[in-house]
């Protein structure tokens, strides 16, 4: 398994990976193989039954669990990325805004809206063009 | 199938409160849901592609990689992110009983199911539900039983109409003493022309019942004309006249109670049985 990851590795390495983490991207299956032994004790916000639910959906038939729960786990980082992504932007909205009517230094009330979420999503390569009414 | 996508909606929730938000717009919301829910299915089926392009059914770490990959998705920080320290683990969600039938109404235990029925499909009934009461009597079937009641019928409808017919009709008496009544025999009609039926069978009976009533003696009704000669006139032409149509004439010429009287005298003068079924019609008198 470890030669079919190394493979695949290389054609991996073609797309995504920017210049300084080459070694790393190269070897990119090998951690993620050890991760997945370590997953045996770890219980994702998502529970299993979902993410198998989904992954039957679409064809995807899951024998170990902890493929499972990896699915589940890098789904949990990809969201927490765009969140992450999207707070940001809002805290440079609300740090731009001038006034200092609020109670505190910075707005402790984060609300996610569209207008965070969707420079968010433009980065990465999701194009999120809501109407702001329905007529 | 909408479970599903609501557990994820809280899992979303519990995402967005790591990152550090407090409150979120609906529409943010779904669109995060849906990018959630495309990650998953986007994820299983490109993995399932490549498993199948390596001629394999069930899939391997290695196709994940390769998903990732072709997805363009970074995985590098998730061994980080796992072990973060502020991550909120949901408690465990329980798997909700179905809501049990109410069986406050239940009177009895069901049957189980016979070996051939599998165990998910619903339950059998209350036993009450077996009970055939029926609405009527069963019949007999027993052959004497059957037997003795043909019997016992035929017997009591012969005695009934012989009576009838005893009572109403025309009626011979064995004894000498004057009360007819104590045995009454149906009288013996006897026929002009007997031989008459031997050579002429009938199959078809309803003509006897005007054949009676040409027998009848007319003159019973026929006295209700206008004068006691014409009934005397009409006495001895006999069968020929047609007795029906005279009485709805005269009542009408004859509105006095004393002419009724004599009339009915003349009547139970002349004819001793009395059969209240074969007279005429009388009308109701008419008082002056």
């Amino acid at each position: 398994m470890k030669l079919e990851s190394e493979e695949k590795c290389t054609d991996g390495n073609t797309s995504g990976a920017t210049g300084g983490d080459q070694a790393e991207s190269k070897t990119a299956g090998q951690p993620l193989a050890e991760f997945l032994m370590q997953l045996e004790d770890y219980t994702p916000t998502i529970p299993d039954a979902v993410t198998s639910h989904y992954l039957t959906m679409a064809g995807f038939e899951a024998s170990d669990p902890r493929m499972v729960r990896l699915v589940s786990l890098a789904a949990q980082k990809f969201i927490s990325d765009i969140g992450n992504d999207a707070l940001q932007h809002c805290k440079a909205r609300s740090s731009a805004l001038p006034n200092k009517s609020s109670k505190t230094s910075k707005d402790k009330k984060y609300t996610l809206t569209m207008e965070d979420l969707a420079p968010a999503l433009n980065e990465y390569g999701i194009t999120v063009k809501k109407p702001p009414y329905f007529v | 199938m909408a479970e599903h996508r609501t557990v994820l909606g809280v899992c979303l929730g519990a995402l967005l409160t790591e990152a550090g938000f407090d409150a979120v717009d609906n529409i943010a919301y779904e669109t995060m849901l849906e990018v959630l829910t495309s990650f998953m299915i986007s994820t299983g089926n490109t993995a399932r592609n490549y498993c199948e392009l390596a001629g394999r059914v069930q899939p391997v770490v290695g196709d994940l990689v390769m998903t990732y990959a072709d997805l363009g998705i970074d995985l590098r920080g998730i061994e980080r992110y796992a072990r973060r320290q502020q991550r909120l683990v949901l408690p465990a969600l329980g798997v909700g009983s179905a809501p049990r039938p109410i069986t406050i109404l239940q009177a009895g235990s069901k049957l189980p199911h016979p070996s051939h029925i599998p165990e998910h499909l619903p339950a059998f009934p209350d036993p009450h539900a077996y009970i055939r009461t029926p609405t009527h009597k069963q019949p007999v079937t027993e052959y004497e039983a059957l037997r003795e009641k043909a019997a016992a019928q035929k017997r009591d409808i012969e005695r009934a109409l012989t009576k009838f017919v005893a009572k109403t009709g025309d009626t011979q008496s064995l004894f000498t003493t004057d009360d007819v009544n104590i045995f009454p025999l149906v009288a013996c009609k006897p026929h002009p022309q007997p031989f008459l039926d031997a050579l002429m069978p009938k199959d078809q009976v309803f003509d006897e019942e005007d054949e009676d009533l040409e027998l009848q003696p007319p003159p019973k009704r026929v006295k209700r004309g206008l004068d006691l000669s014409q009934n005397t006139d009409k006495d001895s032409d006999g069968e020929d006249s047609s007795p029906p149509s005279s009485p709805p004439e005269c009542p009408d010429s004859q509105s006095e109670v004393g002419k009724d009287i004599l009339q009915a005298e003349k009547i139970s003068s002349e004819d001793p049985i009395d059969n209240p079924y074969l007279q005429a019609v009388k009308k109701p008198h008419k008082y002056i």
